[in-house]
């Protein structure tokens, strides 16, 4: 088994090769229709997913903004790269322990797709040879590179990709793992460890997708499988278990289909047989159309990877023209009655077979991937990229890239990276996580949960609202977790809750409340704390109601001396539970009593 | 090429030397295709074998056939990067001319005419000078007497320079001459030059018989607009549509789809063969004026036997006072000054003010809404043809290719 990993954090700067901003904007001001194109002497050598691109001859309209400028509309030369986004990704590649490049140098690489206006994606390599240590051994880092974001995909028309360009162009940090993780933990571990390096350059872009990672995932005699795009940390190993399992049953049924004999048949037009069904995709189509195969029967329905069957593969390929297919595994079902399903058998002279209802064209076309798909898993597994889906399972999206054709950016000249510049980086590296981790147990007396947690909300604002209010470690991670429990990511909101913590001015019991109101868009604290009553009773108060209790007692106290300290301590603290600490209450309750003795 | 194994520190790199820029690095092309430099300094190389180059070339044989309904369209190649195929190893940009190459490139525009590709020279278009312009003058003349429009290919840096001197040069034009190029590098998925080059062959097919450019209309990929010779600038450093007519319409708008718009009528028919005319004046010399030029600057162009001077005056067609005594000089020694005006748009007027009406009486010519570029190449063709002042002058304020708009419509 072999695993990799790959990782794009999109860097807080401006973008690398030119001076626009990089947040993501709403409002387009100007449309540019253009088309890319790839040269039939050229054709041989492209890879395989940009000759499928550019076969669907797409117009691509980029949908830029009043502050966009010329260079990522490719109307103006690309200017020298961002020299912060340059040193973001040495500070990486020095945390990795890798070796900086003395010279970088940008290439081309080709991406027909229309994501990248000039039709290629800068990118050069800043860093080699990096080591990642984890609890199961060394994973190594070859490369560390700095490359440029692509559009993003808006809508698609019928032969129009509108794109917006605002995010084209933020430099991004692509780490990439050596096929060395041997476990699936270990994948989760690697990736845990990246993105708290990443995160402590405090130069990466934070929200959704500014950190996408991507699983490479082979299995001896399966094939390389890419998956793209993975947001939560925690299913990584998922990922990993079901591709396993995928690639290990797509190899069994290879065994099956060759022990079988099985085959795959003729097209067959079998829209008669359909005249009066009660499947309604089916009755809305123009053709329904019948691919036979030979001794496929239990094969289509085979589970193969969480909820996915064979069929579902076979769904994935047809999906390039049609929603769905019907395989004779499912079948009866949707709509479609065992009687009509005996007739399908009848004229195939088959029990297996997948059925597509669509128009003729779409439907033969539709056919053709699904036998295209087949024809492989004679053969075992298919090289891809596929997409994750919720449950771990994941879904075909395209075939693998090929190597992608890269040729140097001569627009570009080389930059140099002088040894003085990288003592420079070296005395202003940040702490490394895990360094920072053991420290903060110490100086903060925190046990290792509670320290795992503060390093993966925000160890440095942690350390900020430690020093600036008094309040214990417990606290900020209750009030963090509620906050964030409530959907709220802003965590400068709590810094007046903390405030007033430390001064006394709401009780730690209320910090639920206030919090619940914040997220509610409520922001006003004093109201929140007036209305529900969070005011924390001050001594002299709490006195006062403690004396009124014990006077009211006098009874219980002469009765029971000393041991009323623990029939009134209840009495007190019905009353001024959250509002005064236990502790003091206890204290005045005892001088009180002892008063009356 | 040479495969090399380079030691550095506990690690060994392998991989393609690649040329260098500065002398102290050494580039090194890994198997993963990335370049990455480094310094000489401290590291051991060796050579371990040859690269012969990754491209497995196609054969790709042009089997297009000669069609009787097709016009015929001759592609002359000049250089420039609108027809060019990139060394995917170097980057490096070279010339691709033949018709396999064009039509491996643009295989469209085999659907709209007969291709005659020919590769006059190739060169950069800011080495362009009068004696290569010639060549491309003769060169035009054999095609148009063959019946083919003519496509030229240029570097668009000095296009306009090109396309003047032709407009001047080349005499009862039968078919039109379409000059044109790329902003953007033909090697990228990108480039300009594909529409371009479909959109000047499709105009290249009209009866329309004059000199144009025909470059990108807008910032997008859907029409060209054409423009005449003598009226069109270089208006933009890197915008693919730095092309625009000046003081004036475009002659037409070339859609993708190749519909074609004209917005004047077509010229009228000519009768005979066409021919280059070679009476030219080199000595001309193009001066852009400035609040602090010297008149010593005159003196010396008068004393190298410059024949012909192109002011591009201030304003409305002005220049400082202190440089009067060395125009007159230059008129009594049979110097011609001709005054354009460095606003670009507009036209020249001498006699609003004094300083104009005093240039005027010395005898400097002024020369209407002609653009600076276009007065430089229009001064070397009449100074071939006559030397006498009055002539010269009533040629020079004779419109004799469009360059010389009437009025100055609003745009
Ligand atoms: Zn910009």
């Amino acid at each position: 088994m072999k695993i990799g990993l790959e990782i794009h954090a999109q860097l807080n700067t401006k973008k690398l090769f030119c001076d626009c901003d990089t947040d993501l904007l709403d409002n387009p001001t100007k449309t540019i229709e253009r088309k890319l194109h790839v040269t039939v002497s050229e054709l041989e050598e492209v890879d395989r997913a940009a000759f499928e691109e550019s076969l669907k001859g797409k117009k691509h309209v980029y949908e830029a903004f009043d502050t966009s400028c010329l260079v990522y509309l490719d109307e103006e030369p690309p200017h020298e790269p961002n020299e912060e986004a340059i040193e973001t990704v040495l500070k990486v590649s020095l945390l990795l322990n890798a070796d900086i490049v003395d010279q970088i140098h940008f290439m081309r690489k080709m991406v027909i797709d229309g994501s990248n206006v000039s039709g290629f994606q800068r990118t050069a390599i800043v860093g080699l040879n990096g080591v990642v240590e984890t609890d199961y051994g060394n994973v190594e880092i070859p490369t560390i590179c700095i490359e440029e974001d692509a559009a993003r995909k808006d809508r698609e028309e019928k032969d129009r990709i509108f794109w917006k360009i605002d995010r084209l162009g933020t430099p991004l940090i692509e780490i990439a793992t050596s096929p060395s993780i041997k476990t699936p933990e270990q994948g989760r571990e690697v990736a845990l460890f990246i993105g708290n390096i990443l995160k402590a350059t405090k130069k990466i872009k934070r929200g959704i997708g500014t950190i996408r990672q991507d699983l490479n995932i082979s299995i001896d005699g399966g094939a390389r499988i890419e998956i793209k795009g993975v947001q939560e940390l925690n299913m990584i190993p998922t990922y990993i278990k079901e591709e396993v399992k995928r690639q290990e049953n797509l190899l069994k049924i290879k065994e099956e289909l060759e022990k079988r004999k099985a085959g795959i048949g003729e097209i067959y037009d079998i829209t008669d047989l359909f005249k009066d069904t009660k499947c309604k995709i089916i009755k809305k189509a123009e053709k329904i159309l019948a691919l036979k195969l030979k001794n496929f029967s239990g094969i289509l329905g085979m589970e193969i990877q969480k909820d996915r069957r064979f069929g579902s593969e076979l769904a994935d390929y047809a999906r390039k023209y049609v929603p769905g297919i019907f395989h004779s595994d499912e079948l009866p079902g949707y709509g479609i009655s065992e009687e009509e399903k005996n007739r399908v058998t009848e004229k195939l002279e088959s029990d297996s077979f997948v059925i597509v209802a669509s128009s003729k064209e779409k439907a033969e076309k539709a056919l053709k991937e699904v036998i295209k798909r087949i024809k492989i898993a004679f053969q075992g597994v298919p090289e891809e990229t596929r997409k994750p889906l919720e449950n771990g399972a994941t879904a075909y999206a395209r075939p693998l890239p090929g190597e992608a054709r890269m040729y140097p950016e001569t627009d570009v000249p080389p930059y140099n990276i002088s040894e003085e510049l990288i003592e420079k980086i070296k005395r202003e590296l940040p702490e490394l996580p895990r360094d920072k981790k053991i420290r903060l147990m110490k100086q903060y007396n925190l046990n290792e949960e509670n320290a795992t947690k503060i390093m993966a909300y925000d160890p440095d604002f942690f350390e900020e609202i430690m020093r600036e209010y008094s309040i214990k470690p417990t606290i900020f991670l209750k009030a963090v977790e509620i906050y964030r429990s409530l959907g709220c990511e802003n965590l400068e909101d709590l810094k007046i809750v903390f405030d007033y913590i430390s001064k006394n001015r709401l009780v730690k019991e209320g910090i639920e409340k206030v919090l619940e109101e914040f997220s509610k868009g409520n922001m006003d604290i004093e109201r929140i704390i007036e209305n529900h009553g969070l005011k924390p009773i001050t001594e002299s108060d709490a006195e006062e109601v403690i004396q009124r209790i014990v006077i009211q007692n006098r009874d219980v106290i002469e009765k029971k001396g000393e041991r009323a300290v623990s029939v009134l301590m209840g009495e007190c603290m019905k009353v001024l539970r959250g509002k005064v600490d236990g502790k003091i209450v206890n204290e005045i309750l005892r001088r009180e009593i002892e008063k009356i003795k | 090429m040479k495969r090399i194994r380079i030691r550095k520190g506990d690690h060994i790199y392998e991989g393609i030397e690649m040329p260098s820029v500065e002398e102290d690095y050494i580039v090194l092309k890994l198997d993963n295709g990335y370049n990455i430099g480094f310094r000489r300094e401290g590291i051991d190389i060796e050579v371990i074998g040859e690269f012969e180059g990754y491209s497995k070339k196609i054969e790709w044989k042009a089997e297009t056939k000669y069609r009787k309904d097709l016009k015929d369209v001759a592609i002359l190649g000049t250089g420039g990067t609108i027809a060019s195929k990139i060394d995917y190893t170097t980057g490096a940009v070279y010339p691709a001319f033949s018709p396999e190459e064009l039509e491996a490139m643009v295989p469209e525009i085999f659907e709209i005419a007969n291709i005659y590709p020919r590769e006059i020279f190739q060169i950069l278009s800011e080495n362009m000078d009068v004696d290569k312009w010639i060549k491309i003058g003769k060169t035009v003349v054999e095609e148009i007497n063959r019946g083919r429009g003519v496509v030229i290919a240029h570097g668009t840096d000095t296009m306009h320079y090109t396309a003047s001197f032709l407009s001047f040069t080349l005499k009862n034009l039968n078919l039109p001459v379409v000059l044109t190029g790329s902003q953007r590098s033909s090697d990228r998925p990108s480039s300009d030059s594909k529409m371009n080059i479909y959109c000047s062959v499709k105009f290249a097919t009209t009866d329309y018989n004059r000199v144009v450019v025909c470059m990108h209309g807008s910032m997008e990929d859907t029409f060209c607009y054409v423009h005449r010779g003598v009226k069109v600038r270089k208006n933009h450093t890197s915008r693919r549509d730095a092309f625009q007519s000046v003081n004036t319409k475009p002659v037409a708008r070339v859609s993708y789809d190749g519909k074609i718009e004209f917005f004047e009528d077509l010229p009228e028919k000519h009768e005979g063969k066409t021919y280059f005319d070679d009476r030219i004046e080199k000595k001309v010399f193009l001066l852009k004026v400035f609040p602090g030029i010297s008149p010593e600057i005159i003196d010396f162009l008068i004393d190298e036997g410059y024949k012909g001077i192109v002011l591009e005056g201030t304003g409305l067609g002005h220049v400082p006072s202190f440089l009067y005594d060395s125009i007159k000089k230059g008129i009594e020694r049979g110097v011609t000054f001709c005054m354009t005006s460095q606003c670009i748009n507009g036209r020249v007027n001498m006699n609003v003010y004094q300083t104009g009406r005093k240039l005027k009486a010395l005898g400097v010519i002024p020369c209407e809404d002609i653009l600076p570029e276009a007065c430089y190449t229009k001064m070397m063709h009449v100074l071939g043809h006559t030397e006498e002042y009055s002539e010269i002058k009533r040629l020079m304020r004779m419109n004799l290719s469009g360059e010389i708009t009437k009025d100055t419509v609003i745009l």
